[in-house]
């Protein structure tokens, strides 16, 4: 009866097993294979060996710049993405009126296409009848030339990113209805303040959800790219030129096409994305509580 | 209810999504044993123009059906090299003539001298520089349409002249600051108008004005680099004159943002008073611009360069036959069809139709029913002082490294000396790569 079982089990999730050797692993095996190689797609990969990597750190000048501006990308849009999710989710969790409204409202944007959005958000970001600008106005910010000048335009893309923080904030706010209410009012009984609450019970009690938030955010906050293709291609001054546009050009912009050094180029990122993950899973044991855990 | 509603029409809207990135077209009254596979990039309100194209197609080649598919430029290199790597690319396609090198020289396509010569084409019913284009390593990869050339022409507005009291377009590019600054409004930091925007010039600005400038980039056996001279400096400076007169780089393309395509163009919504762009402008004028006073002139020349030599024949593009394609005889008839025919609704009806420049000397454009615009011995006179601007091997990769060179420049991080020596060796180190692996 077991294996029976097994079996018909086997053949439920046959179809994403199947999905996921054609197309997650076949891949990530080739293209590790592929940064070993020449590889220009109509004719057959020639070994280089480790001539790629040494290229990428040594003669290759948008590498750093690209790496740079990915960073910056990273570390922005996580921290507007956890902070205001966080903090929109503590609203939304609180009984106000029309709150299915407002929910809906913070999350829609996260599924309008891409594509979409960056034609919306070319327009609020318009340097000259741009409605941030507009409203900057109102505080006497003098106008700035989001998508111009290579000091903002990569601010510019951080304040799009407020756009999937819809994303976040249903995660935070799973997480915020999971916390028993009876800890709130031994807080209560105990003379704590919203404040002290919020530090001492919610905080603490919300930390596996932060920790998931954190992952998820870093992991793909580092593969931006369509945003930047479609609105500035990198310009100006390659101040916008992200990591994933950098070997998305030589795979798929330039000729002769260079499949394998863009495969080593994607191996790199790999690592930095497994490098960060492995360091926030190995530190969560200090900072993520859970509940009943000690 | 309400939610199931409006779940329900997010979902459908979201299906639509990728629907909308290609067109195919097949006509189910057409009956033949072969089907071809036809990839092109003619949008917006060329595609009906393309399905009567290929209806008369099959209408002129009974047996021949053709499964009609319209795909987004931007994604073409990508969409073909997949498709061929799989061994399963389309029978015919829209090709840059920008891309050529690459494909010719892995022979990844079909060269078409075999069929020129069996059907009795002869290469002179094109123009010499649009054939030019269509070659590599003495074979013919594609047949070229539409017209490669007139990409540099100003297009300017005659009641902006009128106001600033300026008489005549300019000629030189001494002449071209000056008129520029007089047509420029703003109060010293914010742009209200454009005079000119030298940075502007479709697909290649610096390449343009080079040519304009008396200088080829590139030798003529595609092996040497040659900016980094005289003629390149003056092409510089006199690019970061422009931008200066437009309070500065970031002024100018801030200002630019607001500027789009079709009716959104610049020179139709009264944001520039001069725009370089190709031959293709006076359709977009003739659509969305009924009551705009312009006229057509050559671009100004350089100090370098001469009166008889202004705009650039660059690029352009073509069809061509992919290797491994399922039916290359049928293929090559499209192909001749969508490039040669001067009698039914191909070649020359689908130019006329565009009111724009011809690759075959047989063809005017600008003869559209019968009756030719009026316009058309401008446009063709200053298409006449087009000098060919070559494509080189590694051409897109270039484009990236020469619109870094011009950034360099206007925005004041490396001297023009410096970008001109890094630039032209950073291109020949490419190419000299190229040569290597594909000479």
């Amino acid at each position: 009866m077991r294996r029976r079982e097994a079996k018909i089990g086997l053949l439920f999730i046959s179809p994403w097993i199947v999905g996921v050797l054609l197309f997650a692993l076949f891949p990530f095996i080739a293209s590790f294979l592929l940064s070993f190689t020449k590889y220009n797609i109509v004719a057959p990969p020639e070994w280089v060996g480790a001539d790629h990597y040494v290229k990428i750190f040594t003669d290759d000048p948008l590498f750093l710049k690209s790496l740079r501006n990915t960073g910056v990308y990273v570390g922005g849009s996580v921290a507007i993405r956890i902070v205001l999710g966080f903090a929109l989710a503590l609203l939304l969790n609180t009984k106000v009126r029309f709150l299915g409204l407002w929910r809906t409202i913070f999350y829609v944007p996260s599924v309008v296409p891409i594509v979409a959005l960056s034609i919306v958000w070319l327009y609020v970001l318009n340097a000259r009848a741009g409605l941030l600008n507009w409203f900057l106005g109102f505080f006497g910010i003098p106008r700035i030339r989001w998508f111009a000048d290579p000091d903002f335009a990569m601010i510019a893309f951080l304040i799009m990113s407020t756009t999937w923080v819809g994303v976040t904030m249903v995660i935070f706010l799973a997480g915020l209805q999971g916390i028993p209410e009876e800890y709130y009012d031994a807080a209560k009984i105990d003379g704590a303040n919203m404040l002290q609450r919020l530090w001492r019970v919610t905080i603490p009690l919300m930390t596996p959800t932060i920790y998931l938030n954190v992952l998820i955010n870093i992991i793909g906050a580092f593969q931006v790219f369509t945003q930047v293709f479609i609105m500035t291609g990198g310009a100006p001054r390659d101040a916008t030129r992200t990591y994933v546009l950098h070997l998305f050009d030589y795979a798929f912009q330039y000729l002769p096409p260079q499949m394998g050094y863009s495969s080593a180029l994607a191996w790199i990122l790999f690592m930095i994305i497994f490098a960060f993950t492995a360091v926030i899973v190995a530190t969560s044991q200090r900072w993520v509580f859970y509940q009943g855990g000690e | 209810m309400f939610r199931r509603t409006i779940l329900l029409i997010l979902v459908l809207l979201l299906a639509l999504v990728p629907l909308s990135a290609t067109v195919s077209a097949q006509n189910p009254d057409c009956e033949g044993d072969v089907t071809l596979t036809y990839w092109h990039h003619w949008g917006g309100n060329r595609i009906p123009l393309q399905e009567q194209q290929v209806a008369d197609f099959e209408n002129h080649h009974p047996g021949i059906c053709v499964d009609n598919i319209f795909l987004p430029w931007d994604n073409r290199l990508q969409n073909l090299l997949a498709a061929i790597a799989a061994g399963n690319p389309p029978d015919v396609t829209m090709f840059g003539r920008h891309d050529l090198p690459f494909f010719a020289a892995t022979e990844s396509i079909i060269p078409l001298d075999d069929y020129m010569a069996a059907d009795g084409i002869d290469p002179a019913i094109f123009h010499p520089s649009e054939f030019a284009g269509t070659q590599f390593n003495g074979k013919t990869w594609l047949l070229p349409l539409p017209g490669g050339g007139a990409f540099a022409i100003a297009w300017y507005n005659v009641d902006h002249f009128a106001e600033a009291g300026v008489e005549q377009f300019p000629e030189t590019w001494a002449e071209m600051l000056e008129v520029a600054e007089t047509l420029r409004v703003g109060d010293g930091s914010f742009l209200e108008r454009i005079g000119f925007n030298a940075s502007a010039v479709t697909g290649f600005p610096f390449l343009a004005w080079l040519n304009a400038n008396g200088q080829t980039w590139i030798s003529d056996d595609l092996r040497t680099i040659t900016i980094n001279n005289q003629a390149g400096m003056e092409t510089l400076e006199f690019m970061q004159a422009m931008a200066a007169i437009n309070y500065g780089i970031e002024e100018q393309n801030a200002f630019w943002e607001m500027a789009g395509e079709f009716d959104q163009g610049p020179l139709i919504q009264g944001l520039v008073s001069i725009e370089a762009n190709g031959s293709w402008t006076l359709f977009q004028l003739e659509d969305h611009a009924e009551t705009l006073n312009y006229d057509v002139a050559p671009i100004p020349y350089g100090p370098s360069g001469s009166a008889d030599r202004r705009g650039g024949a660059h690029g352009g593009w073509g069809y061509m036959i992919p290797k491994n394609a399922a039916h290359p005889d049928e293929a090559w008839k499209l192909v001749k069809w969508l490039t040669t025919e001067v009698e039914g609704q191909g070649a020359c009806w689908f130019i006329q139709q565009q009111q724009r420049p011809s690759p075959l000397v047989e063809c005017n454009g600008y003869e559209k029913d019968g009756v030719v615009h009026h316009r058309a011995e401008a446009i063709l006179g200053v298409a006449a002082l087009d000098y060919l601007v070559p494509v080189a091997p590694v051409q897109p990769e270039a484009n990236q490294i020469l619109a870094r060179m011009v950034e360099d420049v206007l925005f004041g991080d490396s001297s023009i000396e410096d970008a001109l020596a890094s630039t032209e060796a950073e291109i020949q180190e490419l190419l000299d790569a190229f040569w290597e692996e594909y000479g």
